[in-house]
């Protein structure tokens, strides 16, 4: 079987088409509720449905080489060093929001300063701590004190 | 043209801007703008949407002119960090790199941004005035717009997809329907149905643009640092910051010439500052007698793609606030902050807030006037700001992304959600999916679909009504000739873009 000439590409155009026939289901459904067949909550979704479809199908064979392209090189999805520190600090992010609800917004920004700043700036964990207790202070008079935003206390208090 | 009224309104737009508190909100804007802006890797675009939640504590006026300052101040950073690093923030501030870094190569890094701070204000205030003259002729439009009307104008404004696809057209639109998809989120505007909520009642409010700006652009910037080990380094010493006599006549007609380009190409609405910038470099270069000397110091390529730069930049904001049609990304991310506002862009914002809109135009020239008084004086210390690690900066970014998607409407949903998108930025970035014209449907999506609901129904089923009435017909045959034109325009500014990353200038 050939390979595609872009994964990425053919990953994403497959993304694209099952996102289109998502779309279509929820235009599908909506469309009971319409007064008119063409005019309704569900026609844009319909319409956006079959562009997704379509337009993921052209990306989809336009990511196979033609006939007269060289033989593609092998595309490889594992991240490298870099890569895996843009995965952690994402994940670091994931886990701040849901640290926010758990500790509430002073402890769970303290950590993840700490961790932030060891792992963007590869600080040492003291120098990682001193920024973090300078930044959390700011902020947390800054935003939650002066502006008092109300930010969760943690369901953990 | 210019009428007693127009003149009128802009004279008591001027009165409101000089009131203490908009001086300082214009004052601010540049400041913190030029700030950010300067931040390296962080474009206008990114330093408007980390900065807009900032600004929703202000009322409408304040805030729109702190925004505007925001944009001027974070556009003259991007060209710091191009002259004294060769980072552009945006595509537009490439050209700039051109002659720019190899003059603080040479040790002339601060005539350099002398220069790009004169051309940029002499430019802002041409564009102003263009937009004093302008404006009204699209706004006198305003009683005339029906759905049919808007719906043709958002055709239009796909057409902005051309300019703003990067690379792939195919992509572009596959970006803006995804765009347009997330606009659909929530309860629908005719049946008042939730819609693609899937059981989970955050959904069902919708989901904000904040968030998904603030993940797409200031998170991903993060991530995106993160990945190229960003650090800040500056040639050399900059030297005085003030140009000598000899770089002031040299520059004066590339900054006419390049303002005069930015402005007119930049009324259109599918030409990004980019293009003008590109194009006003490449006049210069055709009209030197000393061609060979662009692209080693040559003090006129810095100021003809400044001043084109930041006359498009100005002459931005007339489809935005007549059309409401943004012709770059900063502009897409001011579109939201005006709607945030409360305040739809389009024909009838001048005929609902003439008083808001011609404060916004006058605190232009005041902040244009602030950005040089301030940038000249104090380059110094921006030197100095491109010096701030990255992994002191990064941290302090997340957590204002943070607080700016969580303080919209105080919900943790929104900061989940900018998460997210922060990390489906980085992908998209890394794979060269173009994220501009996911936000520009997001925003124009509701509007989309009211006016096309409205025209169906006006029709009885039929979009060939759009056809049978004169000024939608007009925007129509506009949307094709623009579209043939950003077509035309985008594939010569790739070609150049091309040439110059194959001689090694990095798109930051």
């Amino acid at each position: 079987m050939k390979r595609p000439h872009n994964r990425a590409d053919w990953i994403g155009a497959l993304i694209c088409m099952v996102i289109g026939v998502m779309i279509s289901l929820e235009a599908y459904r909506l469309q009971a509720y319409a007064q008119y067949m063409f005019a309704g909550d569900h026609t844009l979704p319909a319409i956006l449905g079959f562009f997704f479809v379509m337009l993921g199908g052209v990306l989809l064979v336009q990511s196979y080489p033609g006939k007269a392209q060289a033989a593609p090189p092998r595309q490889t999805f594992a991240p490298g060093y870099e890569g895996t520190r843009v995965l952690y600090a994402w994940l670091s992010l994931l886990l701040y929001a849901w640290l926010i609800g758990v500790l509430g917004y002073l402890l769970a920004t303290a950590l993840a300063s700490v961790v932030f700043f060891m792992l963007i700036g590869s600080y040492r964990w003291y120098v990682a701590v001193f920024y973090s207790l300078l930044l959390t202070g700011a902020m947390y008079t800054v935003f939650v004190l002066w502006l008092q935003l109300p930010f969760p206390g943690g369901d953990l208090w | 043209m210019l009428t007693i009224e127009t003149l009128q309104l802009l004279l008591a737009g001027f009165a409101t801007a000089f009131s203490l508190e908009n001086l300082l909100m214009a004052f601010l804007g540049a400041l913190i703008g030029t700030f950010v802006g300067v931040l390296p890797g962080l474009g206008p675009t990114s330093a408007i949407a980390i900065l807009l939640p900032v600004t929703t504590v202000l009322e409408p006026t304040q805030g729109m002119i702190m925004l505007a300052g925001i944009y001027y101040g974070a556009m003259y950073g991007g060209s710091t960090t191009a002259i004294l690093l060769n980072i552009p923030g945006e595509l537009s501030s490439v050209p700039t790199c051109l002659d720019g870094y190899p003059l603080a190569r040479l040790g002339k890094g601060g005539p350099a941004l002398g220069i790009s701070a004169i051309a940029s204000f002499v430019a802002g205030v041409v564009g102003v005035i263009g937009l004093v003259f302008f404006a009204p002729l699209l706004a006198d439009q305003a009683l005339k717009f029906g759905p049919p009307e808007y719906f043709a104008l958002m055709l239009l404004a796909l057409t902005l997809m051309v300019s703003l696809s990067g690379g792939s057209l195919l992509k572009s639109f596959l970006m803006g329907a995804f765009g347009y998809a997330l606009s659909l989120v929530g309860l629908g505007p005719s049946s008042g149905m939730p819609r693609f909520d899937y059981g989970f009642s955050s959904l069902v409010g919708g989901l904000d643009m904040i968030s998904i700006i603030i993940g797409l652009f200031a998170i991903t910037e993060v991530l995106k640092g993160i990945a190229e080990k960003r650090r800040a380094t500056v040639v050399g010493k900059p030297g005085s910051v003030y140009p000598q006599k000899a770089d002031m006549k040299k520059s004066a007609a590339p900054m006419l010439r390049g303002g005069l380009v930015g402005f007119f190409l930049g009324l259109l609405p599918g030409c990004s500052a980019a293009i003008t910038a590109f194009l006003a470099y490449d006049l210069e270069k055709k009209v030197s007698r000393q061609p060979e000397k662009f692209g080693h110091g040559a003090i006129e390529g810095v100021a003809a793609p400044e001043a084109a730069n930041n006359a498009t930049s100005s002459a931005g904001f007339i489809p935005l606030f007549s059309l409401g049609i943004p012709s770059s990304p900063p502009l897409a991310v001011l579109l939201a902050g005006l709607m945030i506002y409360g305040l739809t862009p389009g024909p009838v914002l001048f005929a609902q807030h003439a008083d808001f809109v011609w404060t916004v135009i006058a605190s232009m020239f005041i902040g244009n006037m602030m950005l040089l008084v301030l940038n000249l004086p104090m380059v110094w210390l921006w030197v100095k700001l491109t010096r701030v690690s990255f992994g002191i900066m990064a941290p302090v970014i997340l957590l204002l992304c943070t607080i700016g998607a969580y303080s919209v409407r105080n919900s943790m949903f929104d900061v989940w959600i900018a998460f997210l998108f922060g990390g489906l930025g980085y992908l998209f970035v890394k794979y060269k999916w173009p994220v501009v014209p996911l936000i520009l449907c997001f925003i124009l999506g509701p509007l989309l679909e009211e006016s096309f609901i409205q025209t169906m129904a006006m029709g009885s089923g039929s979009l060939g009504f759009v056809l049978s009435r004169p000024l939608s017909l007009a925007i129509l045959l506009a949307a094709v000739v623009l579209l043939i034109v950003s077509l035309l325009l985008n594939r010569r500014t790739r070609q150049r873009l091309h040439e110059e990353q194959k001689k090694g200038v990095d798109v930051a």
